[in-house]
C-alpha cells in the first residue's frame, strides 16, 4: 500500500503539477495566517513575561499598588513577616531619550544591595574601576550609588544606538529632564531572552530623585525562606499591607496582562480561522477533482479486494502530504508575515493597552505544534469527505461513467435546506439565550458562516438555471458554473466566505472610524494640545511642572489652560483596571467639560451638576463590563482603600477599551491626593492664531521634552494609531482574500482539464482560441460576482454581529453604523479583478484545447 | 461551373517521429465530393477513416497533398482561418452526440450559431425551425439529459445544419443506436442535408447503410478504393 501510495503521489504531482502546487499554497496561506496571528499573540505574552522575568525572575510575590505607586515605607511591612528572606523595592519609569525620536527607555530603579543577580558586562565607567553593580563587586555598586545618573543599559541596545560605557544620555520623564551616564552593560537578554532591548537600570534612589518621585515606589519584589507557601504570606501579607495594595504570584501579574489582551487576542485569532476555513475549501476542491479522475482508479482497487477502509487511507494519506507540504511552507511564511507586522502590534500593545512593546519574535513549540495540526487537520477535513464517498460507492458506479455534477445538482437542494436548518437553529439559539455565553457571539458567527457554503450550490444552480445564453458571451459563461457544479459551489463559497470576512470587517473599521471622528469632533476642542515624550509609555507617571503650566498660562495669546490628570487604577474588589481621568477644566463657554464628553445616558445639566458635586461620568466600557447605569456606585481601590463614586453619567469614550471614568481635579484629588498634570489643552483668545502659537511655542521649548499638537494635529495622530491598530486585520483579509482567489484560479484549472470535451467540441464547431479564453475568463468573473454578492450579504450579516454584538461585549464601544462606499466599491473592484485575473492562466490554458481532442467519454 | 466542395489530392497522413519512424495513416488519398451528393467512407477500426474525417475537417493538415473545401486550401490555411471556416462552412456529426449536458435542447442546437457570432433572433428562428423538422419543436426547453439515443442524434443533426454548412461530416452517426433507430436516423440526416442543398460524407462500419450513399469508398491501410453507391446514386 505504501508502495501504491508514492506512486499515486508521484504520478499526482507529475499530471496535475499546477493543480498540486495551488492546493499546497492554499494550505500554506492557511497555515501561514495562523501561524502569523498565534506568533504575534505569544510574542504579546512573552513581551510582557520577559519584561516582569528580568527584573522579577527572582520573586516568588510581589506587592503592586492598586494606584500606580505607594510609599516605600511598605517595605518594613513586608520585611518584618517571618516568612519573607528577602525583600526590594522597584521604582520603574519610562524615559524618553531625547535625541532619539521615538525611543523610550523602561527604567528600572532597584536597591543595588539587595540580591538580584544581574548580568553585568562592559567594561568600567571611569579611571577608577567603577564597573556594573555585580561585576565590580563592592566597587562597582559604590559607583552605581554615587555617580550622578548611572544607568546600566542591555548590550542589545547600546550596539544598535552606538553608545559606550561613559556616555551620557539625556533623558525626560514627562517635562522634567535629567542626564544619565551610561555605566554599565547588563544582559538581561541572557537572564531572559525576550526582555526588552530598552530596559534600564538605576539605583532606586537616584530614579525617585531624577525621574520619578522620592519615598514611592511601584513596586516590592519578594523571596520566601524555604518551605514557606506563597500562597499564605501573599494573604498574611495583604492584610497587614492594607487596600492600597495587592500581593500577586508572578503568575497572577501574567494572567491579568493575558486578560487584558484577552479580545485582542480572540479578535485576531478568529480572524486567522477564516483563511484556515477558505483552505480547506482549496484542499477539498482539489481532492475532489483529483477522485473524480481517478475513480476508475479506485474502482479497480476495490475490484482487486482493497476494503473502503485502505481507499480512505490511500486518499488521506496523499492529501496529509500535501498537507505537510503546505505546513512546511507557511511556517516561514506566517513568519515572515508576523515579523512584517511586529511594528504596528508593538505600536498597539503600548499605544491601546499600555504593555510592553514587542521587539522580536520567536516561534514557540506550541505554535509550531498548531501548524502542523491546522494544515493537517485542514487538508484531511477537506478530504475526507470525497474519500468517505469514493469509499462508500459502488464498484461498479465507479467504473461506470459518472455525471458527478449530476448528483451534486441534485445535492444542491438538500444542502440549502441544510443551510437553512444551521441558520435557523443558530439564531434560535443565539436569540434565546446563545448570546450571554463567553463565546456566543463567535459561535453564532461561526454558524452562520458554515452556514454561507451549504447554500452556494442551490444558488450557483439557481443563477445559472436563470441565465439565457444568447451566444458565447456572459450568460453562457455563468450557465456553465451549473457544469462542474461541485467545484465551482467551492470556488464560489470559498470566495463569498472571504468576502463577508472582507465586508463585514471594512464596514466595522469604517463604522468605528466614522463613530470616532464624529467623537473626536466634540471632544477635542481645545486648540492646542501640550504632552511630553514619555507620556505615550510613561503615562502615569509624566508630569508636567507647575512653572511650565503656570508659564502656559501666562501667554498673552492663551485664553485659558485646561489640566489633565490620567491614572491607572483599579476597581474594587475585582481589581479590573480602568483609567480615571482628574480634569481641571478650563471654564470656556461653550467648551464646557460635559458639553465635550457626549453622554449617552443622563442630561447634561444633571451630569455637569453631578461632576462639581464629586460624581464619576464613566465611559461606556466601564459601564458596560462592570454593569453600571446613572446613578450605580462604582468603587475603586484608592491609596488608602476603596473609594466610592455615584455614576453621574455615561459618556461615550474610546478612550481605552478597559473603561474610563471623568472626575473633576478636585474630586479626584480629594481621594487620591497626589496633585499632578500629565497633560495641557490651550484655549486661546483667538481660534485664528492655532499653527502660529503652536510654531511659536515649538520654537519657543525647542530641546525640551514637550509635544505641541494643534487640535487637527491630535486628530490626525489619533486616527494614525486607529489605522494602525487594524493592520494586522488587513493582512488577515487579503491573506484570506489570495486563498480565496487561488480557489477560483484551482476551480478553472480543474474545469479546464474536467471539460476538455466539451471545449474540443466548442473547437470543433468553429470557436477561435479567443473565444474559447473569453468564455473561461468570463466564469472566473461569473464565479467572482456570486461570491461577491453573496459576500456581501453574508458581510453585512457579520458587519452587524460584529458591532452590535462581539463589539459591545468585548470592547464595549457605541459603534453607529455606516457605509464606507468608497472603500466597499474599491474592495468589489479588487474581488472581480483578483478573480479575473485568476482565470487568466485556466483561460490561457482552456483556449488551448484542440479540437481532436474530443473523445467518446468526454462529454 | 466547379461544384466540388470537398477535395482530395494525394493526401498522406503520418503520425508521430519515434524510433519506429512515422506512422502512415493515409497513404495518397484522393477524394472528391459535390455539392447535393452524399458519400459513405468504410472500413475497419485503424483503417483511418476518422484522420480522413478530421483532416476533411480542418481539424488536421496533411503531412502531405492538399485538401480543398469549397474552393478553398484549408491545408495551407493558418489554424484560425481553418477554425472559421470550419465554423460557416462544416458542420459536425458525431457518434456520441456530444451535446452539453447544461444547455436546452435549443441552446445546443443553437451553439453554432453563438460560435459564429451570429444575431439571436435569426438563429433562434432557425433552431425551432430545425427541431420541427426532426419532430422536437416541443422539447426545445428541455435539457438534452431527458432524450433517448435517438433524440439526442436528432438534436446532434440540427446543430450540424443550423448554419446551412455546404458540408455535413458524420462519424459513425449511428453508431450509438439500435438498427430500428439508426436507419431512422441516416434517413434524416440524408433528406436533411441534402434537402439543404448541401453534401454529405459520413463515416460507417454499416455496409447496409453505406449502401444508401451516392458514393461508397473503402478504407484500407491508409488506402481508398471508391465505388458508385447504391440507392442515392444518379
Amino acid at each position: 500500500m505504501i508502495r501504491l501510495l508514492l506512486r499515486s503521489l508521484r504520478r499526482n504531482v507529475t499530471e496535475s503539477r499546477t493543480l498540486f502546487a495551488l492546493t499546497v499554497v492554499g494550505v500554506a496561506l492557511g497555515v501561514a495566517s495562523v501561524v502569523a496571528i498565534q506568533t504575534l499573540n505569544q510574542g504579546s505574552m512573552q513581551a510582557f513575561d520577559g519584561s516582569v522575568r528580568a527584573i522579577s525572575g527572582q520573586a516568588e510575590l510581589s506587592v503592586l499598588g492598586m494606584t500606580p505607586a505607594f510609599p516605600e515605607t511598605l517595605l518594613t511591612t513586608v520585611l518584618g513577616d517571618q516568612a519573607v528572606a528577602a525583600a526590594w523595592p522597584l521604582c520603574r519609569t519610562e524615559v524618553a531619550v531625547q535625541g532619539f525620536p521615538g525611543l523610550l527607555l523602561d527604567v528600572v530603579g532597584l536597591d543595588l544591595l539587595a540580591p538580584v543577580r544581574l548580568p553585568v558586562a562592559g567594561r568600567p565607567t571611569t579611571a577608577d574601576q567603577t564597573g556594573g553593580p555585580s561585576a565590580g563587586g563592592m566597587d562597582g555598586v559604590l559607583a552605581a550609588l554615587t555617580t550622578p545618573g548611572w544607568v546600566a543599559v542591555t548590550p542589545a541596545l547600546a550596539q544598535q544606538q552606538g553608545w559606550a560605557v561613559g556616555d551620557s544620555l539625556l533623558v525626560s520623564s514627562g517635562s522634567r529632564t535629567a542626564v544619565l551616564v551610561l555605566g554599565a552593560l547588563v544582559d538581561f537578554q541572557s537572564l531572559e531572552p525576550l526582555a526588552p532591548r530598552t530596559l534600564a537600570v538605576m539605583d532606586i534612589a537616584q530614579v525617585q530623585a531624577r525621574l520619578a518621585r522620592p519615598g514611592l515606589v511601584h513596586q516590592i519584589d519578594i523571596q520566601l525562606r524555604a518551605g514557606a507557601r506563597p500562597e499564605a504570606v501573599a494573604a498574611r501579607l495583604q492584610e497587614r499591607l492594607g487596600p492600597g495594595v495587592q500581593v500577586v504570584t508572578p503568575e497572577q501579574r501574567s494572567q491579568d496582562a493575558q486578560g487584558l489582551l484577552a479580545a485582542f487576542r480572540l479578535n485576531l485569532t478568529a480572524l486567522s480561522m477564516i483563511s484556515v476555513f477558505v483552505g480547506v475549501f482549496l484542499v477539498l476542491t482539489t481532492v475532489q477533482a483529483s477522485l473524480a479522475r481517478r475513480r476508475g482508479e479506485f474502482g479497480l482497487l476495490r475490484c482487486l479486494g482493497a476494503g473502503p477502509g485502505q481507499v480512505v487511507g490511500l486518499i488521506l494519506a496523499e492529501t496529509a502530504v500535501m498537507g505537510l507540504l503546505g505546513v512546511g511552507v507557511g511556517i516561514p511564511l506566517g513568519y515572515w508575515v508576523a515579523s512584517l507586522n511586529l511594528a504596528t502590534v508593538s505600536a498597539t500593545l503600548t499605544n491601546i493597552y499600555v504593555l510592553a512593546g514587542l521587539e522580536k519574535l520567536t516561534l514557540p513549540p506550541r505554535v509550531l505544534a498548531m501548524a502542523v495540526g491546522v494544515g493537517l487537520l485542514g487538508a484531511a477535513g477537506g478530504a475526507l469527505g470525497p474519500a468517505l464517498e469514493m469509499a462508500r460507492r459502488d464498484v461498479v458506479v465507479l467504473l461506470a461513467p459518472v455525471n458527478l455534477h449530476e448528483q451534486t445538482g441534485r445535492a444542491a437542494r438538500r444542502l440549502g435546506w441544510a443551510a437553512l436548518g444551521l441558520a435557523t437553529l443558530a439564531c434560535g439559539w443565539f436569540f434565546l439565550g446563545g448570546s450571554q455565553a463567553t463565546y456566543g457571539g463567535f459561535i453564532f458567527g461561526g454558524l452562520m458562516m458554515l452556514a454561507l457554503p451549504l447554500i452556494v450550490p442551490l444558488v450557483v444552480s439557481l443563477a445559472a438555471g436563470r441565465a439565457r445564453p444568447r451566444g458565447l458571451g456572459p450568460a453562457l459563461s455563468l450557465r456553465n458554473l451549473a457544469v462542474r457544479l461541485h467545484t465551482s459551489s467551492l470556488a464560489v463559497a470559498a470566495l463569498a466566505v472571504t468576502v463577508s470576512m472582507l465586508v463585514g470587517i471594512t464596514l466595522l473599521v469604517g463604522s468605528f472610524r466614522t463613530t470616532l471622528i464624529s467623537w473626536l469632533d466634540v471632544t477635542i476642542r481645545a486648540d492646542i494640545y501640550v504632552t511630553t515624550e514619555s507620556w505615550a509609555r510613561a503615562g502615569n507617571e509624566a508630569f508636567m511642572g507647575r512653572d511650565l503650566l503656570a508659564d502656559l498660562r501666562a501667554m498673552p495669546e492663551v485664553a485659558a489652560v485646561e489640566e489633565q490628570r490620567r491614572l491607572q487604577v483599579r476597581t474594587w474588589p475585582e481589581g479590573r483596571r480602568v483609567w480615571l481621568n482628574g480634569i481641571r477644566a478650563a471654564g470656556i463657554p461653550g467648551a464646557e467639560l460635559v458639553g465635550r464628553l457626549p453622554l449617552q445616558s443622563g442630561r447634561p445639566e444633571q451630569a455637569a451638576a453631578a461632576l462639581q458635586e464629586g460624581e464619576i461620568l464613566i465611559g461606556e466600557p466601564l459601564s458596560r463590563k462592570g454593569g453600571l447605569a446613572v446613578g450605580d456606585t462604582l468603587r475603586l481601590a484608592g491609596p488608602l482603600g476603596p473609594v466610592a463614586f455615584r455614576v453621574g453619567g455615561v459618556v461615550y469614550d474610546y478612550t481605552s477599551e478597559g473603561g474610563t471614568g471623568f472626575v473633576t481635579m478636585e474630586t479626584l484629588l480629594r481621594h487620591f491626593p497626589d496633585e499632578q498634570t500629565n497633560n495641557a489643552a490651550l484655549f486661546l483668545k483667538d481660534g485664528r492664531q492655532v499653527t502660529a502659537v503652536r510654531d511659536r511655542l515649538r520654537q519657543e521649548y525647542l530641546g525640551s521634552p514637550l509635544i505641541f499638537r494643534s487640535n487637527q494635529d491630535l486628530r490626525r495622530e489619533v486616527l494614525a494609531i486607529f489605522d494602525q491598530t487594524f493592520a494586522v486585520t488587513r493582512t488577515l483579509q487579503w491573506l484570506a482574500l489570495l486563498i480565496a482567489v487561488l480557489g477560483v484560479a484551482l476551480n478553472l484549472v480543474v474545469q479546464s482539464r474536467e471539460r476538455s470535451g466539451e471545449l474540443a467540441l466548442l473547437r470543433s464547431l468553429g470557436a477561435r482560441r479567443q473565444q474559447v479564453f473569453r468564455l473561461f475568463l468570463g466564469e472566473g468573473l461569473a464565479m467572482g460576482v456570486l461570491g461577491l454578492l453573496l459576500g456581501l450579504g453574508g458581510g453585512v450579516g457579520l458587519a452587524a454581529l460584529l458591532i452590535l454584538v462581539i463589539n459591545r461585549a468585548y470592547f464595549g464601544w457605541t459603534i453607529r453604523p455606516s457605509l464606507p462606499a468608497g472603500d466597499l466599491l474599491l474592495q468589489a473592484g479588487l474581488v472581480l479583478a483578483a478573480a479575473a485575473v485568476a482565470a487568466l492562466y485556466p483561460a490561457a490554458r482552456a483556449g488551448l484545447s484542440r479540437p481532436d481532442q474530443l473523445t467518446r467519454d468526454d462529454i | 461551373m466547379d461544384t466540388t466542395v470537398l477535395e482530395l489530392r494525394r493526401v498522406t497522413m503520418e503520425y508521430g517521429q519515434g524510433e519506429a519512424g512515422p506512422r502512415r495513416v493515409l497513404d495518397g488519398v484522393d477524394l472528391s465530393l459535390s455539392r447535393g451528393r452524399s458519400l459513405a467512407l468504410v472500413g475497419r477500426s485503424g483503417s483511418g477513416k476518422s484522420t480522413l474525417l478530421h483532416l476533411a475537417a480542418g481539424i488536421l493538415v496533411p503531412s502531405k497533398g492538399t485538401v480543398h473545401l469549397a474552393g478553398q486550401e484549408i491545408s495551407a490555411l493558418s489554424e484560425a482561418r481553418r477554425t472559421a471556416l470550419r465554423s460557416t462552412h462544416l458542420g459536425l456529426v458525431f457518434q456520441f452526440f456530444h451535446l452539453l449536458p447544461h444547455l436546452t435542447v435549443g441552446e445546443n442546437v443553437a451553439l453554432p450559431g453563438w460560435v459564429a457570432g451570429r444575431p439571436h433572433a435569426g438563429i433562434s428562428q432557425r433552431a425551432v425551425q430545425l427541431l420541427d423538422r426532426v419532430g422536437l419543436a416541443d422539447r426545445a426547453a428541455d435539457r438534452v439529459g431527458k432524450l433517448s439515443g435517438g433524440e439526442m442524434q436528432r438534436v446532434a443533426i440540427c446543430r450540424a445544419l443550423l448554419l446551412k454548412p455546404q458540408l455535413v461530416l458524420a462519424d459513425e452517426p449511428t453508431g450509438s443506436l439500435d438498427d430500428a433507430t439508426g436507419r431512422l436516423i441516416m434517413d434524416l440526416l440524408r433528406d436533411l442535408v441534402l434537402g439543404e442543398g448541401g453534401s454529405l460524407l459520413f463515416v460507417t462500419h454499416s455496409r447496409e447503410l453505406a449502401a444508401t450513399a451516392d458514393e461508397i469508398h473503402t478504407l484500407h491501410d491508409g488506402c481508398l478504393a471508391g465505388m458508385p453507391g447504391g440507392e442515392g446514386s444518379p
